[in-house]
């Protein structure tokens, strides 16, 4: 009755979680009988636990929150029923109108219009704070590799974007993964690749045309954005501005060879 | 009948909401409870709380109507993380500036000083396990949090964090180590 092989230490997290079936569960609970460790770890943890979910101080949500929650809900059904009131075009007049009257007040301060930020300089700003969130989180990439091979088909299912990866060989730039964010409510691939002591952050999303690199400096981050092979490029690093440069070309060189 | 009688729009879209509330509006504490632990303000995992309610509200027809407490958590968490982006960029930079690159630097880094979100209303708490979970470091402390208060499993998890499920149990690995290691202090 031997079949029921040692687990090892390494599953004691699997074990304390649920995660294991029975049969390797039992193959645990026979690694604990030889493993002092695991059994002080596993009683250490199932403590912590306890600790955690009686003692540990929780929020909750105020009456206010509740009902602002509930009023935010109902104005939001206005624009979800558009789609239904298409069958009863007479609905829509009102609603042109009282938006008519709303243009005019806004129009009358150009100031609303100035402040909008343009979709470029909003998803810039999106980028930005995406990389920044992985810098901060110790949290670079999801995948790590040098191939490229690997790094590209690791985004698939992930999202709709097929990044363009290029190993940029002995530029000084090596593929480090990729890692997928989520700038403006929507997964995007970020390929990460090293410069020097920094990292570079490439963002891509479909587009047409080309458009030669215009580089930003935002709070002391590089941003280079580009179009290209088919795609808007956004990089952002915290390298200076002529090392991102550097980098685009080449990156661009690449890109230029790759099918 | 009457004139008053509503629509079949309108009373789809009632229907809608109430189907929505009914399905998510249960979970408020726990996302507020989530968002809190993460940002460290009752006024901003508030904020925090409704935007993320009208996100999932957008995006309920999508909802497979499985679980609605691991989708909603999952959407609580990712707009706390946009919203920390947005909203506190300059503790950002400082974290960036220290260019550390693998999760046993985060986890030296949050024992030694504490990360910017930590400088939070945890801190005033008196408990040793609500210093010790606030002390975590934030991609160590989502995953104590999610797994152990909200019990979700490795696959919840690891789809609400876009990571690899051996990457849950690496950092819960490595944040139980933390806490283990922070309480034993504590207690001696």
């Amino acid at each position: 009755m031997s079949v029921i092989n040692e687990i090892g230490c390494d599953a004691l997290h699997l074990y304390l979680d649920g995660e294991l079936d029975t049969v390797e569960s039992l193959g645990f609970e026979k690694h604990l009988e030889t493993c002092a460790q695991c059994r002080q770890d596993l009683a250490d943890f199932r403590a912590i636990r306890a600790e955690i979910q009686t003692q540990l101080t929780r929020s909750g949500a105020s009456d206010g929150l509740r009902r602002r929650i509930s009023a935010a809900i109902a104005q939001e059904e206005a624009p979800a029923s558009a789609p239904a009131s298409r069958r009863r075009p007479v609905w829509e007049w009102p609603k042109l109108a009282a938006a008519a009257v709303v243009l005019v007040i806004l129009s009358s301060s150009a100031t609303f219009y100035l402040n909008q930020p343009s979709e470029e300089s909003q998803w810039t700003a999106a980028v930005l704070a995406a990389h920044q969130r992985a810098m901060l989180s110790g949290h670079e990439i999801d995948v790590v590799s040098s191939n490229r091979h690997t790094v590209k088909p690791w985004f698939s299912g992930k999202t709709n974007v097929a990044p363009l990866v290029a190993d940029l060989g002995d530029t000084g730039f090596p593929l480090i993964g990729g890692r997928l964010d989520v700038p403006l409510h929507e997964a995007m691939p970020a390929i990460i690749y090293g410069a020097g002591p920094h990292v570079i952050s490439l963002y891509m999303r479909p587009a047409s045309g080309e458009a030669a690199p215009a580089l930003k400096k935002i709070d002391g981050f590089s941003v280079l954005s580009w179009r290209g092979n088919g795609f808007a490029f956004t990089a952002v690093s915290d390298a200076d501005g002529s090392e991102i440069t550097a980098f685009q070309k080449a990156y661009a060189a690449k890109a230029a060879t790759m099918p | 009948m009457s004139q008053d009688q509503p629509s079949r729009g309108e009373r789809g879209a009632g229907a809608r909401q109430a189907l929505f509330e009914a399905a998510v509006l249960p979970y408020l504490d726990d996302a507020v409870n989530l968002a809190w632990w993460l940002a460290g303000s009752r006024a901003d995992a508030e904020d925090i709380v409704q935007e993320a309610v009208l996100r999932a509200f957008k995006y309920f027809d999508r909802f497979s109507g499985d679980r609605a407490r691991p989708w909603l958590l999952a959407i609580v968490r990712n707009t706390c993380a946009t919203w920390m982006a947005r909203n506190r960029p300059r503790q950002l930079v400082l974290v960036a500036d220290a260019g550390e690159t693998a999760e046993g630097e985060a986890a030296r880094r949050g024992e030694s000083v504490p990360s910017p979100e930590t400088q939070s209303e945890h801190r005033e708490l008196g408990r040793a396990i609500d210093r010790a979970v606030a002390a975590l470091p934030p991609e160590f402390r989502e995953v104590v949090l999610l797994r152990e208060v909200e019990e979700l499993s490795y696959k919840e998890i690891a789809a609400a964090l876009e990571i690899p499920i051996g990457t849950v149990m690496s950092r819960l690995a490595r944040a139980r180590k933390l806490l283990q290691a922070r309480l034993k202090e504590a207690v001696g």
